[in-house]
């Protein structure tokens, strides 16, 4: 039985508008991962050796930006995640439908071009080991 | 006319004359402007100076270096004319080769690395014969350039000639395709300058080609044959792209070294 407000989409249509949804949190994820790659972007930094956390565009010294890049990408999925349960809240199954298409194409388009980025970053990088900090005792 | 010149022979003539050296050793103290003017002023008083061919040389890497070509031209040409057969004569001939050769007037530039590679100085010698050999590759990159430039337009036109009732709304290909060219944009501003234009020209340019090609394929479905064929097509088109966009902003040899040897961070 069909819901009679129209303001809720119909159920058939509710699942796959879901499921766009998640698709659409996925191209919001890659589109931050990638621009915050090859711009200069202010992110939260965690300083391993130090064991703090700092904030900026750049790290100075040995740091970790996974946390932040994530922080931010998962923030920014979120945001399109909820934009587009908005906008298909009332869409008919066909117009959800397309929506999903369009969301899956957009994340694995943009998996592939932020895969190929951090590869070519990566390629050719040679890791080098740093001095240990004063008063460091192995375990 | 710029004023600046006549200032500063008249403030040399009342504070002495600084000397070629002094001039020099302060350019990093004082806008280039000055400096060139300062400069200037000290050739016009010194034509006969051994450093004063020296001096428009000097000058004009200095507007090379602020990109102001058309100010190190006259500095260039008079460096070869007024102080032709000289060392600074050579250096003012090698460096108007050079602007010709950025300006893609490659048949003069040629010809004035030869009159150098002629010279009995070793040094000018094998700086001719290396610049005739790069001006050649550049040459023939440049004339590569101009026909695949040429190619793709026209394929273009062709193709939205051929579609026009299926140009508008846009195919799927380009609103598939519309996160990657918004993330080249938006990546291109953290470029320099010739780089960020060659992104900007890929990615408008693909989307462009991903327009018409699908403009096309909506108005006349290919058959499986002809649609491999025109895939194969469209990765070529692609490759030229890349080409024209690598080729017209200089970036050949940035591109090359980058390829062999990786990203830099």
């Amino acid at each position: 039985m069909s819901d009679p407000r129209p303001d809720i989409a119909p159920p058939e249509a509710q699942g796959v508008a879901r499921a766009a949804g998640l698709a659409f949190f996925g191209t919001g994820y890659l589109l931050s991962y990638f621009v915050s790659t090859s711009v200069p972007t202010p992110l939260l930094w965690y300083y391993p050796l130090e064991r703090r956390f700092g904030f900026g565009v750049r790290a100075t010294g040995l740091a970790m930006d996974f946390y932040g890049r994530f922080l931010l990408a998962f923030a920014v999925g979120g945001v399109a995640l909820l934009v587009s349960r908005a906008v298909l809240a009332r869409a008919d199954a066909a117009r959800c439908a397309r929506a999903l298409r369009l969301g899956m194409v957009w994340s694995g388009v943009l998996l592939a071009f932020t895969a190929g980025l951090y590869v070519y970053l990566l390629w050719a990088r040679t890791p080098f080991a740093i001095p240990l900090p004063a008063g460091y005792t192995p375990r | 006319m710029n004023a600046l010149p006549l200032f500063a022979l008249l403030v040399l003539t009342a504070a002495g004359d600084p000397g070629f050296d002094q001039i020099v050793g302060k350019v990093g103290e004082q806008s280039h402007d000055a400096s060139c003017a300062q400069m200037q002023a000290w050739v016009q008083a010194h034509p006969q100076d051994p450093n004063a061919g020296r001096g428009l040389v000097w000058m004009a890497e200095l507007r090379l270096a602020d990109h102001q070509l058309q100010l190190a031209r006259p500095l260039l040409e008079r460096a070869a004319h007024d102080y032709a057969g000289t060392e600074w004569g050579w250096h003012g001939v090698k460096g108007l080769a050079d602007l010709d050769a950025a300006s893609h007037h490659y048949d003069a530039a040629i010809a004035a690395y030869r009159q150098l590679e002629a010279l009995p100085s070793p040094y000018w010698r094998y700086v001719g014969k290396m610049a005739v050999i790069s001006a050649g590759e550049e040459q023939l990159r440049f004339r590569i350039y101009l026909v695949l430039t040429a190619a793709l337009v026209g394929g273009v036109v062709f193709r939205a000639s051929r579609a026009r009732s299926a140009l508008w709304p846009p195919p799927e290909e380009l609103t598939y395709a519309l996160p990657v060219v918004l993330v080249m944009l938006v990546a291109a501003m953290a470029q320099p300058p010739e780089e960020a234009r060659a992104v900007v020209t890929v990615a408008l340019g693909g989307a462009l080609l991903l327009w018409a090609h699908g403009a096309q394929l909506r108005a006349h479905p290919p058959s499986t044959l002809s649609r491999l064929l025109l895939g194969v097509i469209g990765l070529g088109e692609a490759a030229a792209l890349l080409y024209c966009a690598v080729v017209a902003n200089d970036l050949w040899m940035k591109f090359a070294e980058t390829v062999s040897n990786g990203a830099e961070r």
